[in-house]
């Protein structure tokens, strides 16, 4: 079935917080392929269902070290939904989702819809960041927070799901009609596809 | 006698044959008429003037309104073998068989297109007739428009002119085509909006407007590139892993020409001419050092699925590498192209995950000097 609509989705994290590691899993469901072969993590497509429609996530994982923050933007250009990963078991991976929210907000596409992963969950026992914390700063910034574990797999579903139900909400009540399709004439309107038109006779074709 | 049965059988079985071929064309004919003749086919020449009048009041300087305005009024063919040609083809493809086959057959069906082909889709198809300028009218249309616009003056320092002109033209051949052609190509434009839009787009950047674009974007970034080619010279001599390129993707510790594919896979794309076809150079680069990596670790035992995974920051690295290595002139003028001349949707997909990607590289050699630290 092919997908009605189509979104770009951003991770974004500080380097080693499991961002490629989620969006593999949420890709493809498990680490391990049947054939080893060199796998380029970096573009990968998630297909989501939601009331009756195929939606399909392009998901763009991102740059983590500090060497190429400053390329970020290129990458978050054009996203309509982006996942801030942080490391439960590191600190001062959560500060950088702060920077990140703020970011986003400020210079990212103004309809973005963001959510955070609190990831390597299955560590819970090396947990840095109370869930407390966690969630009290989501809510304050509007944002909804999921627990994650890209090894057990724990919460991964849920957040792509709910990212793309969020940004296909957000993008049909900004765009009505964006099912329909044509063809944008040259003063850049749209040449809409008429119904058929009168028939002509059969041999005026052929 | 016997003969004579045989041949009376042989006669027999032909016209069975003929009757069901002629009541399935009559079916398929009942079923798609209406997208037959949704359009006036034999209007497309007056609609093609009426828009060209507009195009003329809009690019006042630009020689190939003017230019197709003549070719309309000189346009004395019907035309008529490319449609019916487009309506057979799709009628054939609409009955092929679903089984397969363990021996494909194939059968031979006279059009009344003059040469044989083999095409996969009514999109190839279409892209067939696209290289009979002499009767064909679209391709007439890009052969005068490019012939035209090669002889037209631009500003030196502005592309949004040359943009302007050649998204419109590709706008109008396409409501054109729609005219053209009729229902059927109508179809296929509801299914695959953006394929027939660079396949116009590929026809109309001819080498002459290629150059002149690439041309512009030198002048326009004439710093940005004078600092990328000294420190593309200057730092010929980094290794994989001055770029922080993990081990065991340093593949230069392994072999002299380090990712050599993906190096000459990039220099493509000064090559090609159209934005599509410089997407699939540099998707094609990336998937070449995938298959770099594989020649020396695929079929070795102590490396795991884990290790062969390539995040962000090594396809960056490596991606850097690769793009300092091509040493290719006025490599941002070819990204811009993409970005000014290409689809926008194009660019959310992979192909523009790659683009971006090459865009950091281009960014992050720039300021090589200046980052301390960035090799450490």
């Amino acid at each position: 079935m092919e997908p009605s609509q189509e979104f770009k989705i951003v991770t974004l994290g500080e380097g080693r917080v499991g961002k490629t590691s989620l969006t593999l899993k949420a890709a493809r469901g498990q680490f391990h392929e049947d054939e080893r072969s060199t796998v380029n993590a970096n573009f990968l497509q998630k297909d989501i269902t939601f009331q009756g429609n195929q939606i399909r996530l392009h998901l763009w994982d991102t740059a983590g070290q500090e060497r190429f923050r400053a390329l970020a933007p290129n990458y978050y250009r054009g996203a309509k939904g982006a996942i801030v990963v942080y490391d439960i078991t590191d600190k001062s991976s959560f500060d950088r989702v702060v920077s990140w929210v703020k970011e986003l907000s400020m210079q990212a596409d103004k309809d973005i819809c963001i959510v955070i992963a609190g990831n390597k969950c299955d560590r819970e026992k090396e947990r840095q960041i109370s869930k407390a914390e966690a969630m009290e700063y989501a809510r304050k910034v509007g944002v909804l927070h999921f627990d994650t574990s890209a090894k057990t797999g724990m919460g991964v579903e849920e957040i792509f799901s709910e990212l793309g139900r969020l940004v296909y909400e957000v993008q049909m009540k900004k765009n009505p009609g964006t099912g329909e399709r044509g063809y944008k004439s040259r003063k850049g309107k749209k040449i809409i596809i008429k119904k058929e038109e009168e028939v002509q006779k059969k041999k005026d074709c052929c | 006698m016997g003969a004579q049965c045989s041949i009376d059988r042989k006669e027999k079985t032909r016209r069975r044959y003929f009757k069901i071929i002629r009541k399935q064309k009559e079916l398929y004919l009942k079923k798609h008429q209406l997208a037959i003749n949704t359009y006036n086919f034999k209007n497309w020449l007056k609609h093609m003037i009426r828009e060209l009048k507009s195009l003329q009041e809009k690019f006042p300087e630009a020689l190939w309104p003017q230019e197709l305005v003549y070719l309309c009024k000189s346009w004395k063919r019907a035309d008529l073998k490319w449609r019916s040609n487009v309506i057979w083809y799709n009628y054939l493809h609409s009955y092929k068989s679903n089984i397969p086959l363990p021996d494909k057959t194939v059968t031979n069906f006279k059009l009344p297109l003059p040469s044989t082909f083999q095409v996969d889709s009514l999109l190839d198809f279409i892209k067939t007739h696209l290289s009979h300028t002499e009767d064909h009218f679209i391709s007439a249309m890009i052969f005068k428009f490019t012939d035209s616009f090669d002889k037209q003056d631009f500003p030196k320092y502005d592309i949004k002119p040359i943009i302007d002109e050649i998204n419109d033209f590709v706008q109008l051949a396409l409501q054109t085509l729609l005219n053209y052609y009729g229902g059927i190509v109508r179809d296929l434009i509801k299914k695959k909006d953006g394929d027939i839009s660079d396949l116009i787009l590929t026809y109309t950047i001819s080498n002459k407007i290629h150059e002149t674009a690439l041309n512009t974007y030198l002048e326009m970034y004439k710093c940005e590139e004078s600092k990328y080619q000294q420190n593309i010279e200057k730092f010929q001599y980094l290794k994989c892993k001055d770029f922080g390129i993990k081990e065991l993707f340093q593949l230069d510790l392994h072999l002299e020409n380090a990712y050599g594919a993906s190096i000459d896979k990039l220099r493509d794309i000064e090559k090609v001419n159209s934005p599509i076809e410089k997407l699939n150079v540099i998707t094609k680069a990336a998937v070449e050092i995938c298959n770099c990596i594989d020649f020396i670790w695929k079929e070795n035992d102590e490396t795991t699925q884990d290790d062969l995974i390539i995040d962000s920051d090594q396809i960056l690295s490596i991606f850097m590498y690769v793009v300092l290595k091509a040493k290719i002139k006025n490599l941002r003028g070819h990204v811009k192209m993409i970005y000014d001349f290409g689809r926008k949707e194009m660019q959310n997909g992979s192909m523009g995950y790659y683009v971006i990607t090459l865009e950091a590289c281009i960014q992050q050699i720039e300021m090589l000097e200046n980052q301390e630290g960035f090799f450490e």
